[in-house]
């Protein structure tokens, strides 16, 4: 019946004032970080040393060229590999690489945040780039991993479903 | 506070100039920091953090980042009103300062000024002034059109200010702003007394102090920057100031003039003599003063947007002003009825809430701000 007299204002009013008291979505980045997918395709390539052969497939497949491998013949007439290592300033992380291992030897890392001070640090060689048993590996194109890798934080689950947030604890620097 | 200091006139002039300019910076910094923690409680973020005791030293630096910064001034620019207009802008908020009354008629620089309302229409005027000579020197079209809205509110909405003022100094009985502090002190507050005038207040000193949602001498997606456009560094950093400053002096305006500025609320009593009283005076006018930024900031983050300039103008000639007048005509009819100042009666807000109800309901049948369309063919 009657117009404009302020209710849509009053309305609007409230819904900001039921915001002011939920908790902040902000997460503090460098002491709290949220889970990551189990499928995130990290900034870094993780290299099982054992499961290698040294057939360059992932070289031959690495649209940008980056991943650098030599290799030599073996006694029982198989490849060692004597040089194994990737440029990851020019990687677009796209695995390619991952997807052409047939013996599933490659992975990416579940890292995101890999900030250096030069570009030659981003040059990671054989040791910075092989699997060890603490190594995270992404479950990206490798679906057997997905079982031993947390459970990703979705901000959406606190609203409703009533999840706390679970942050992985701060890394400690290398 | 009997001193030789305070009772000589200059010694009382030097102490409140330096006081009202100082605590407005010292206010201007605080409320810097909280309004920025504030508002982004609204927006579900924490806002800044990290540099000191709950992030307050990020004032301090982003002040610094703006003292140090290049200070650009356009080629083809007025140099001299380029860099006058910002001084242009801050010192009538500063001097708005002097006219509140902080503790009692003493306590402040001119709190009892005879003329202390038309003090405050005529020196929050001089702002526009500030801005359209910030457009004008640019020489930039949209900073000027950015001072043209500065003006064009100003011209708007100091119409229903003005008329919702002597609503105020009719019903005190007097102009003088601790005068209507002691009225309010007798009667109960105005916000009650005239909630009518007490919204057409509110409403347009909110337009006058460009803030959300009528910040038009900025509006920073039609119009750039508005008159900010060609100001950087330390000037920029001013212009800035000064909008914070303005949303500080409008809570004290309201907290006084509406709200009973450093009175205790209601009947309980006045304040008591000597330093005690002062520092309670003080504290009082301090806390409704938050509280009406509180209520600022609220509104500020609920309209992050802008109405249309025309829905804008028309909400200022044909929404605000009637309502004034109005709401002039019956104070003025019960100030001559029961008579004003200390006569005035407390009852008298019986008629005036439901008046104020009833008013605007039938202004909302018969104004409306052109339903969501503009109408092509009157402008062909």
């Amino acid at each position: 019946m009657f117009g404009p007299y302020g209710k849509g204002i009053a309305k609007g009013l409230k819904v900001t004032l039921t915001n002011a008291f939920r908790r902040p979505i902000t997460t503090q980045y460098p002491e709290e970080r949220l889970t990551t997918s189990k499928r995130i395709r990290g900034v870094r390539l993780v290299w099982d040393k054992e499961r290698c052969t040294g057939c360059a497939t992932c070289a031959k497949s690495c649209l940008q060229g980056n991943i650098f491998i030599q290799t030599s013949r073996g006694e029982n007439n198989d490849y060692i590999v004597d040089a194994f290592s990737l440029d990851s300033a020019r990687c677009i992380f796209c695995g390619l690489c991952v997807e052409s291992c047939p013996y599933e030897a490659l992975f990416l890392s579940r890292e995101y945040d890999i900030v250096e001070y030069g570009r030659e640090k981003l040059m990671l060689v054989r040791d910075q780039l092989t699997r060890t048993p603490e190594t995270e590996c992404s479950a990206y194109y490798r679906p057997e991993l997905e079982e031993q890798l947390p459970e990703q934080t979705l901000l959406i689950d606190r609203e409703h479903k009533g999840i706390h947030l679970t942050f992985s604890s701060p890394k400690e620097s290398k | 506070m009997e001193s030789p200091l305070f009772d000589n006139w200059w010694g009382h002039w030097g102490v409140f100039t330096a006081a009202c300019i100082f605590g407005a910076l010292t206010l201007l910094l605080v409320f810097l920091w909280f309004d920025r923690r504030y508002w982004a409680r609204f927006q579900i973020r924490v806002g800044p953090n990290r540099y000191g005791p709950g992030g307050f030293f990020q004032v301090l630096a982003d002040g610094m980042k703006m003292a140090l910064k290049e200070d650009i001034i356009p080629d083809r620019a007025d140099k001299v009103l380029h860099g006058i207009a910002p001084i242009l802008v801050m010192f009538p908020v500063v001097a708005l300062f002097a006219i509140i009354p902080y503790a009692n008629a003493r306590a402040g620089l001119v709190p009892d000024l005879n003329i202390g309302l038309i003090y405050i229409v005529a020196i929050s005027s001089v702002v526009g002034i500030g801005l359209l000579t910030a457009g004008w020197a640019s020489s930039n079209k949209y900073s000027l059109l950015g001072g043209m809205r500065a003006i064009a509110t100003i011209v708007s909405y100091e119409f229903p200010v003005v008329l919702a003022l002597i609503g105020v100094g009719l019903m005190a009985g007097t102009l003088s702003v601790n005068g209507i502090v002691e009225a309010q002190e007798q009667n109960g507050w105005f916000i009650f007394m005239q909630p009518l005038g007490f919204l057409i207040f509110f409403i347009g000193m909110m337009a006058e102090i460009s803030r959300s949602p009528f910040d038009f001498a900025e509006c920073e997606s039609e119009l750039g920057c508005g008159v900010n456009t060609e100001y950087s560094g330390l000037r920029f950093g001013i212009f800035q100031m000064v909008e914070f400053m303005e949303g500080i002096f409008m809570a004290f305006l309201v907290a006084t003039l509406f709200l009973g500025g450093y009175s205790f609320p209601g009947s309980l009593g006045t304040l008591p003599e000597g330093a005690g009283g002062t520092i309670l005076g003080i504290g009082f006018l301090m806390l409704k003063v938050f509280i009406v930024y509180l209520v600022l900031g609220w509104i500020k983050c609920t309209m992050p947007g802008r109405l249309r300039i025309d829905q804008w103008m028309g909400f200022a000639w044909k929404g605000l002003l009637p309502l004034a007048v109005l709401n002039i005509f019956i104070i003025a009819l019960e100030v001559v009825a029961f008579g004003g100042g200390a006569d005035f009666p407390a009852w008298a807000m019986l008629i005036n809430i439901p008046a104020c109800v009833l008013l605007i309901l039938l202004w909302s049948r018969l104004w409306n701000t052109g339903g969501g369309r503009v109408d092509v063919r009157a402008i062909r």
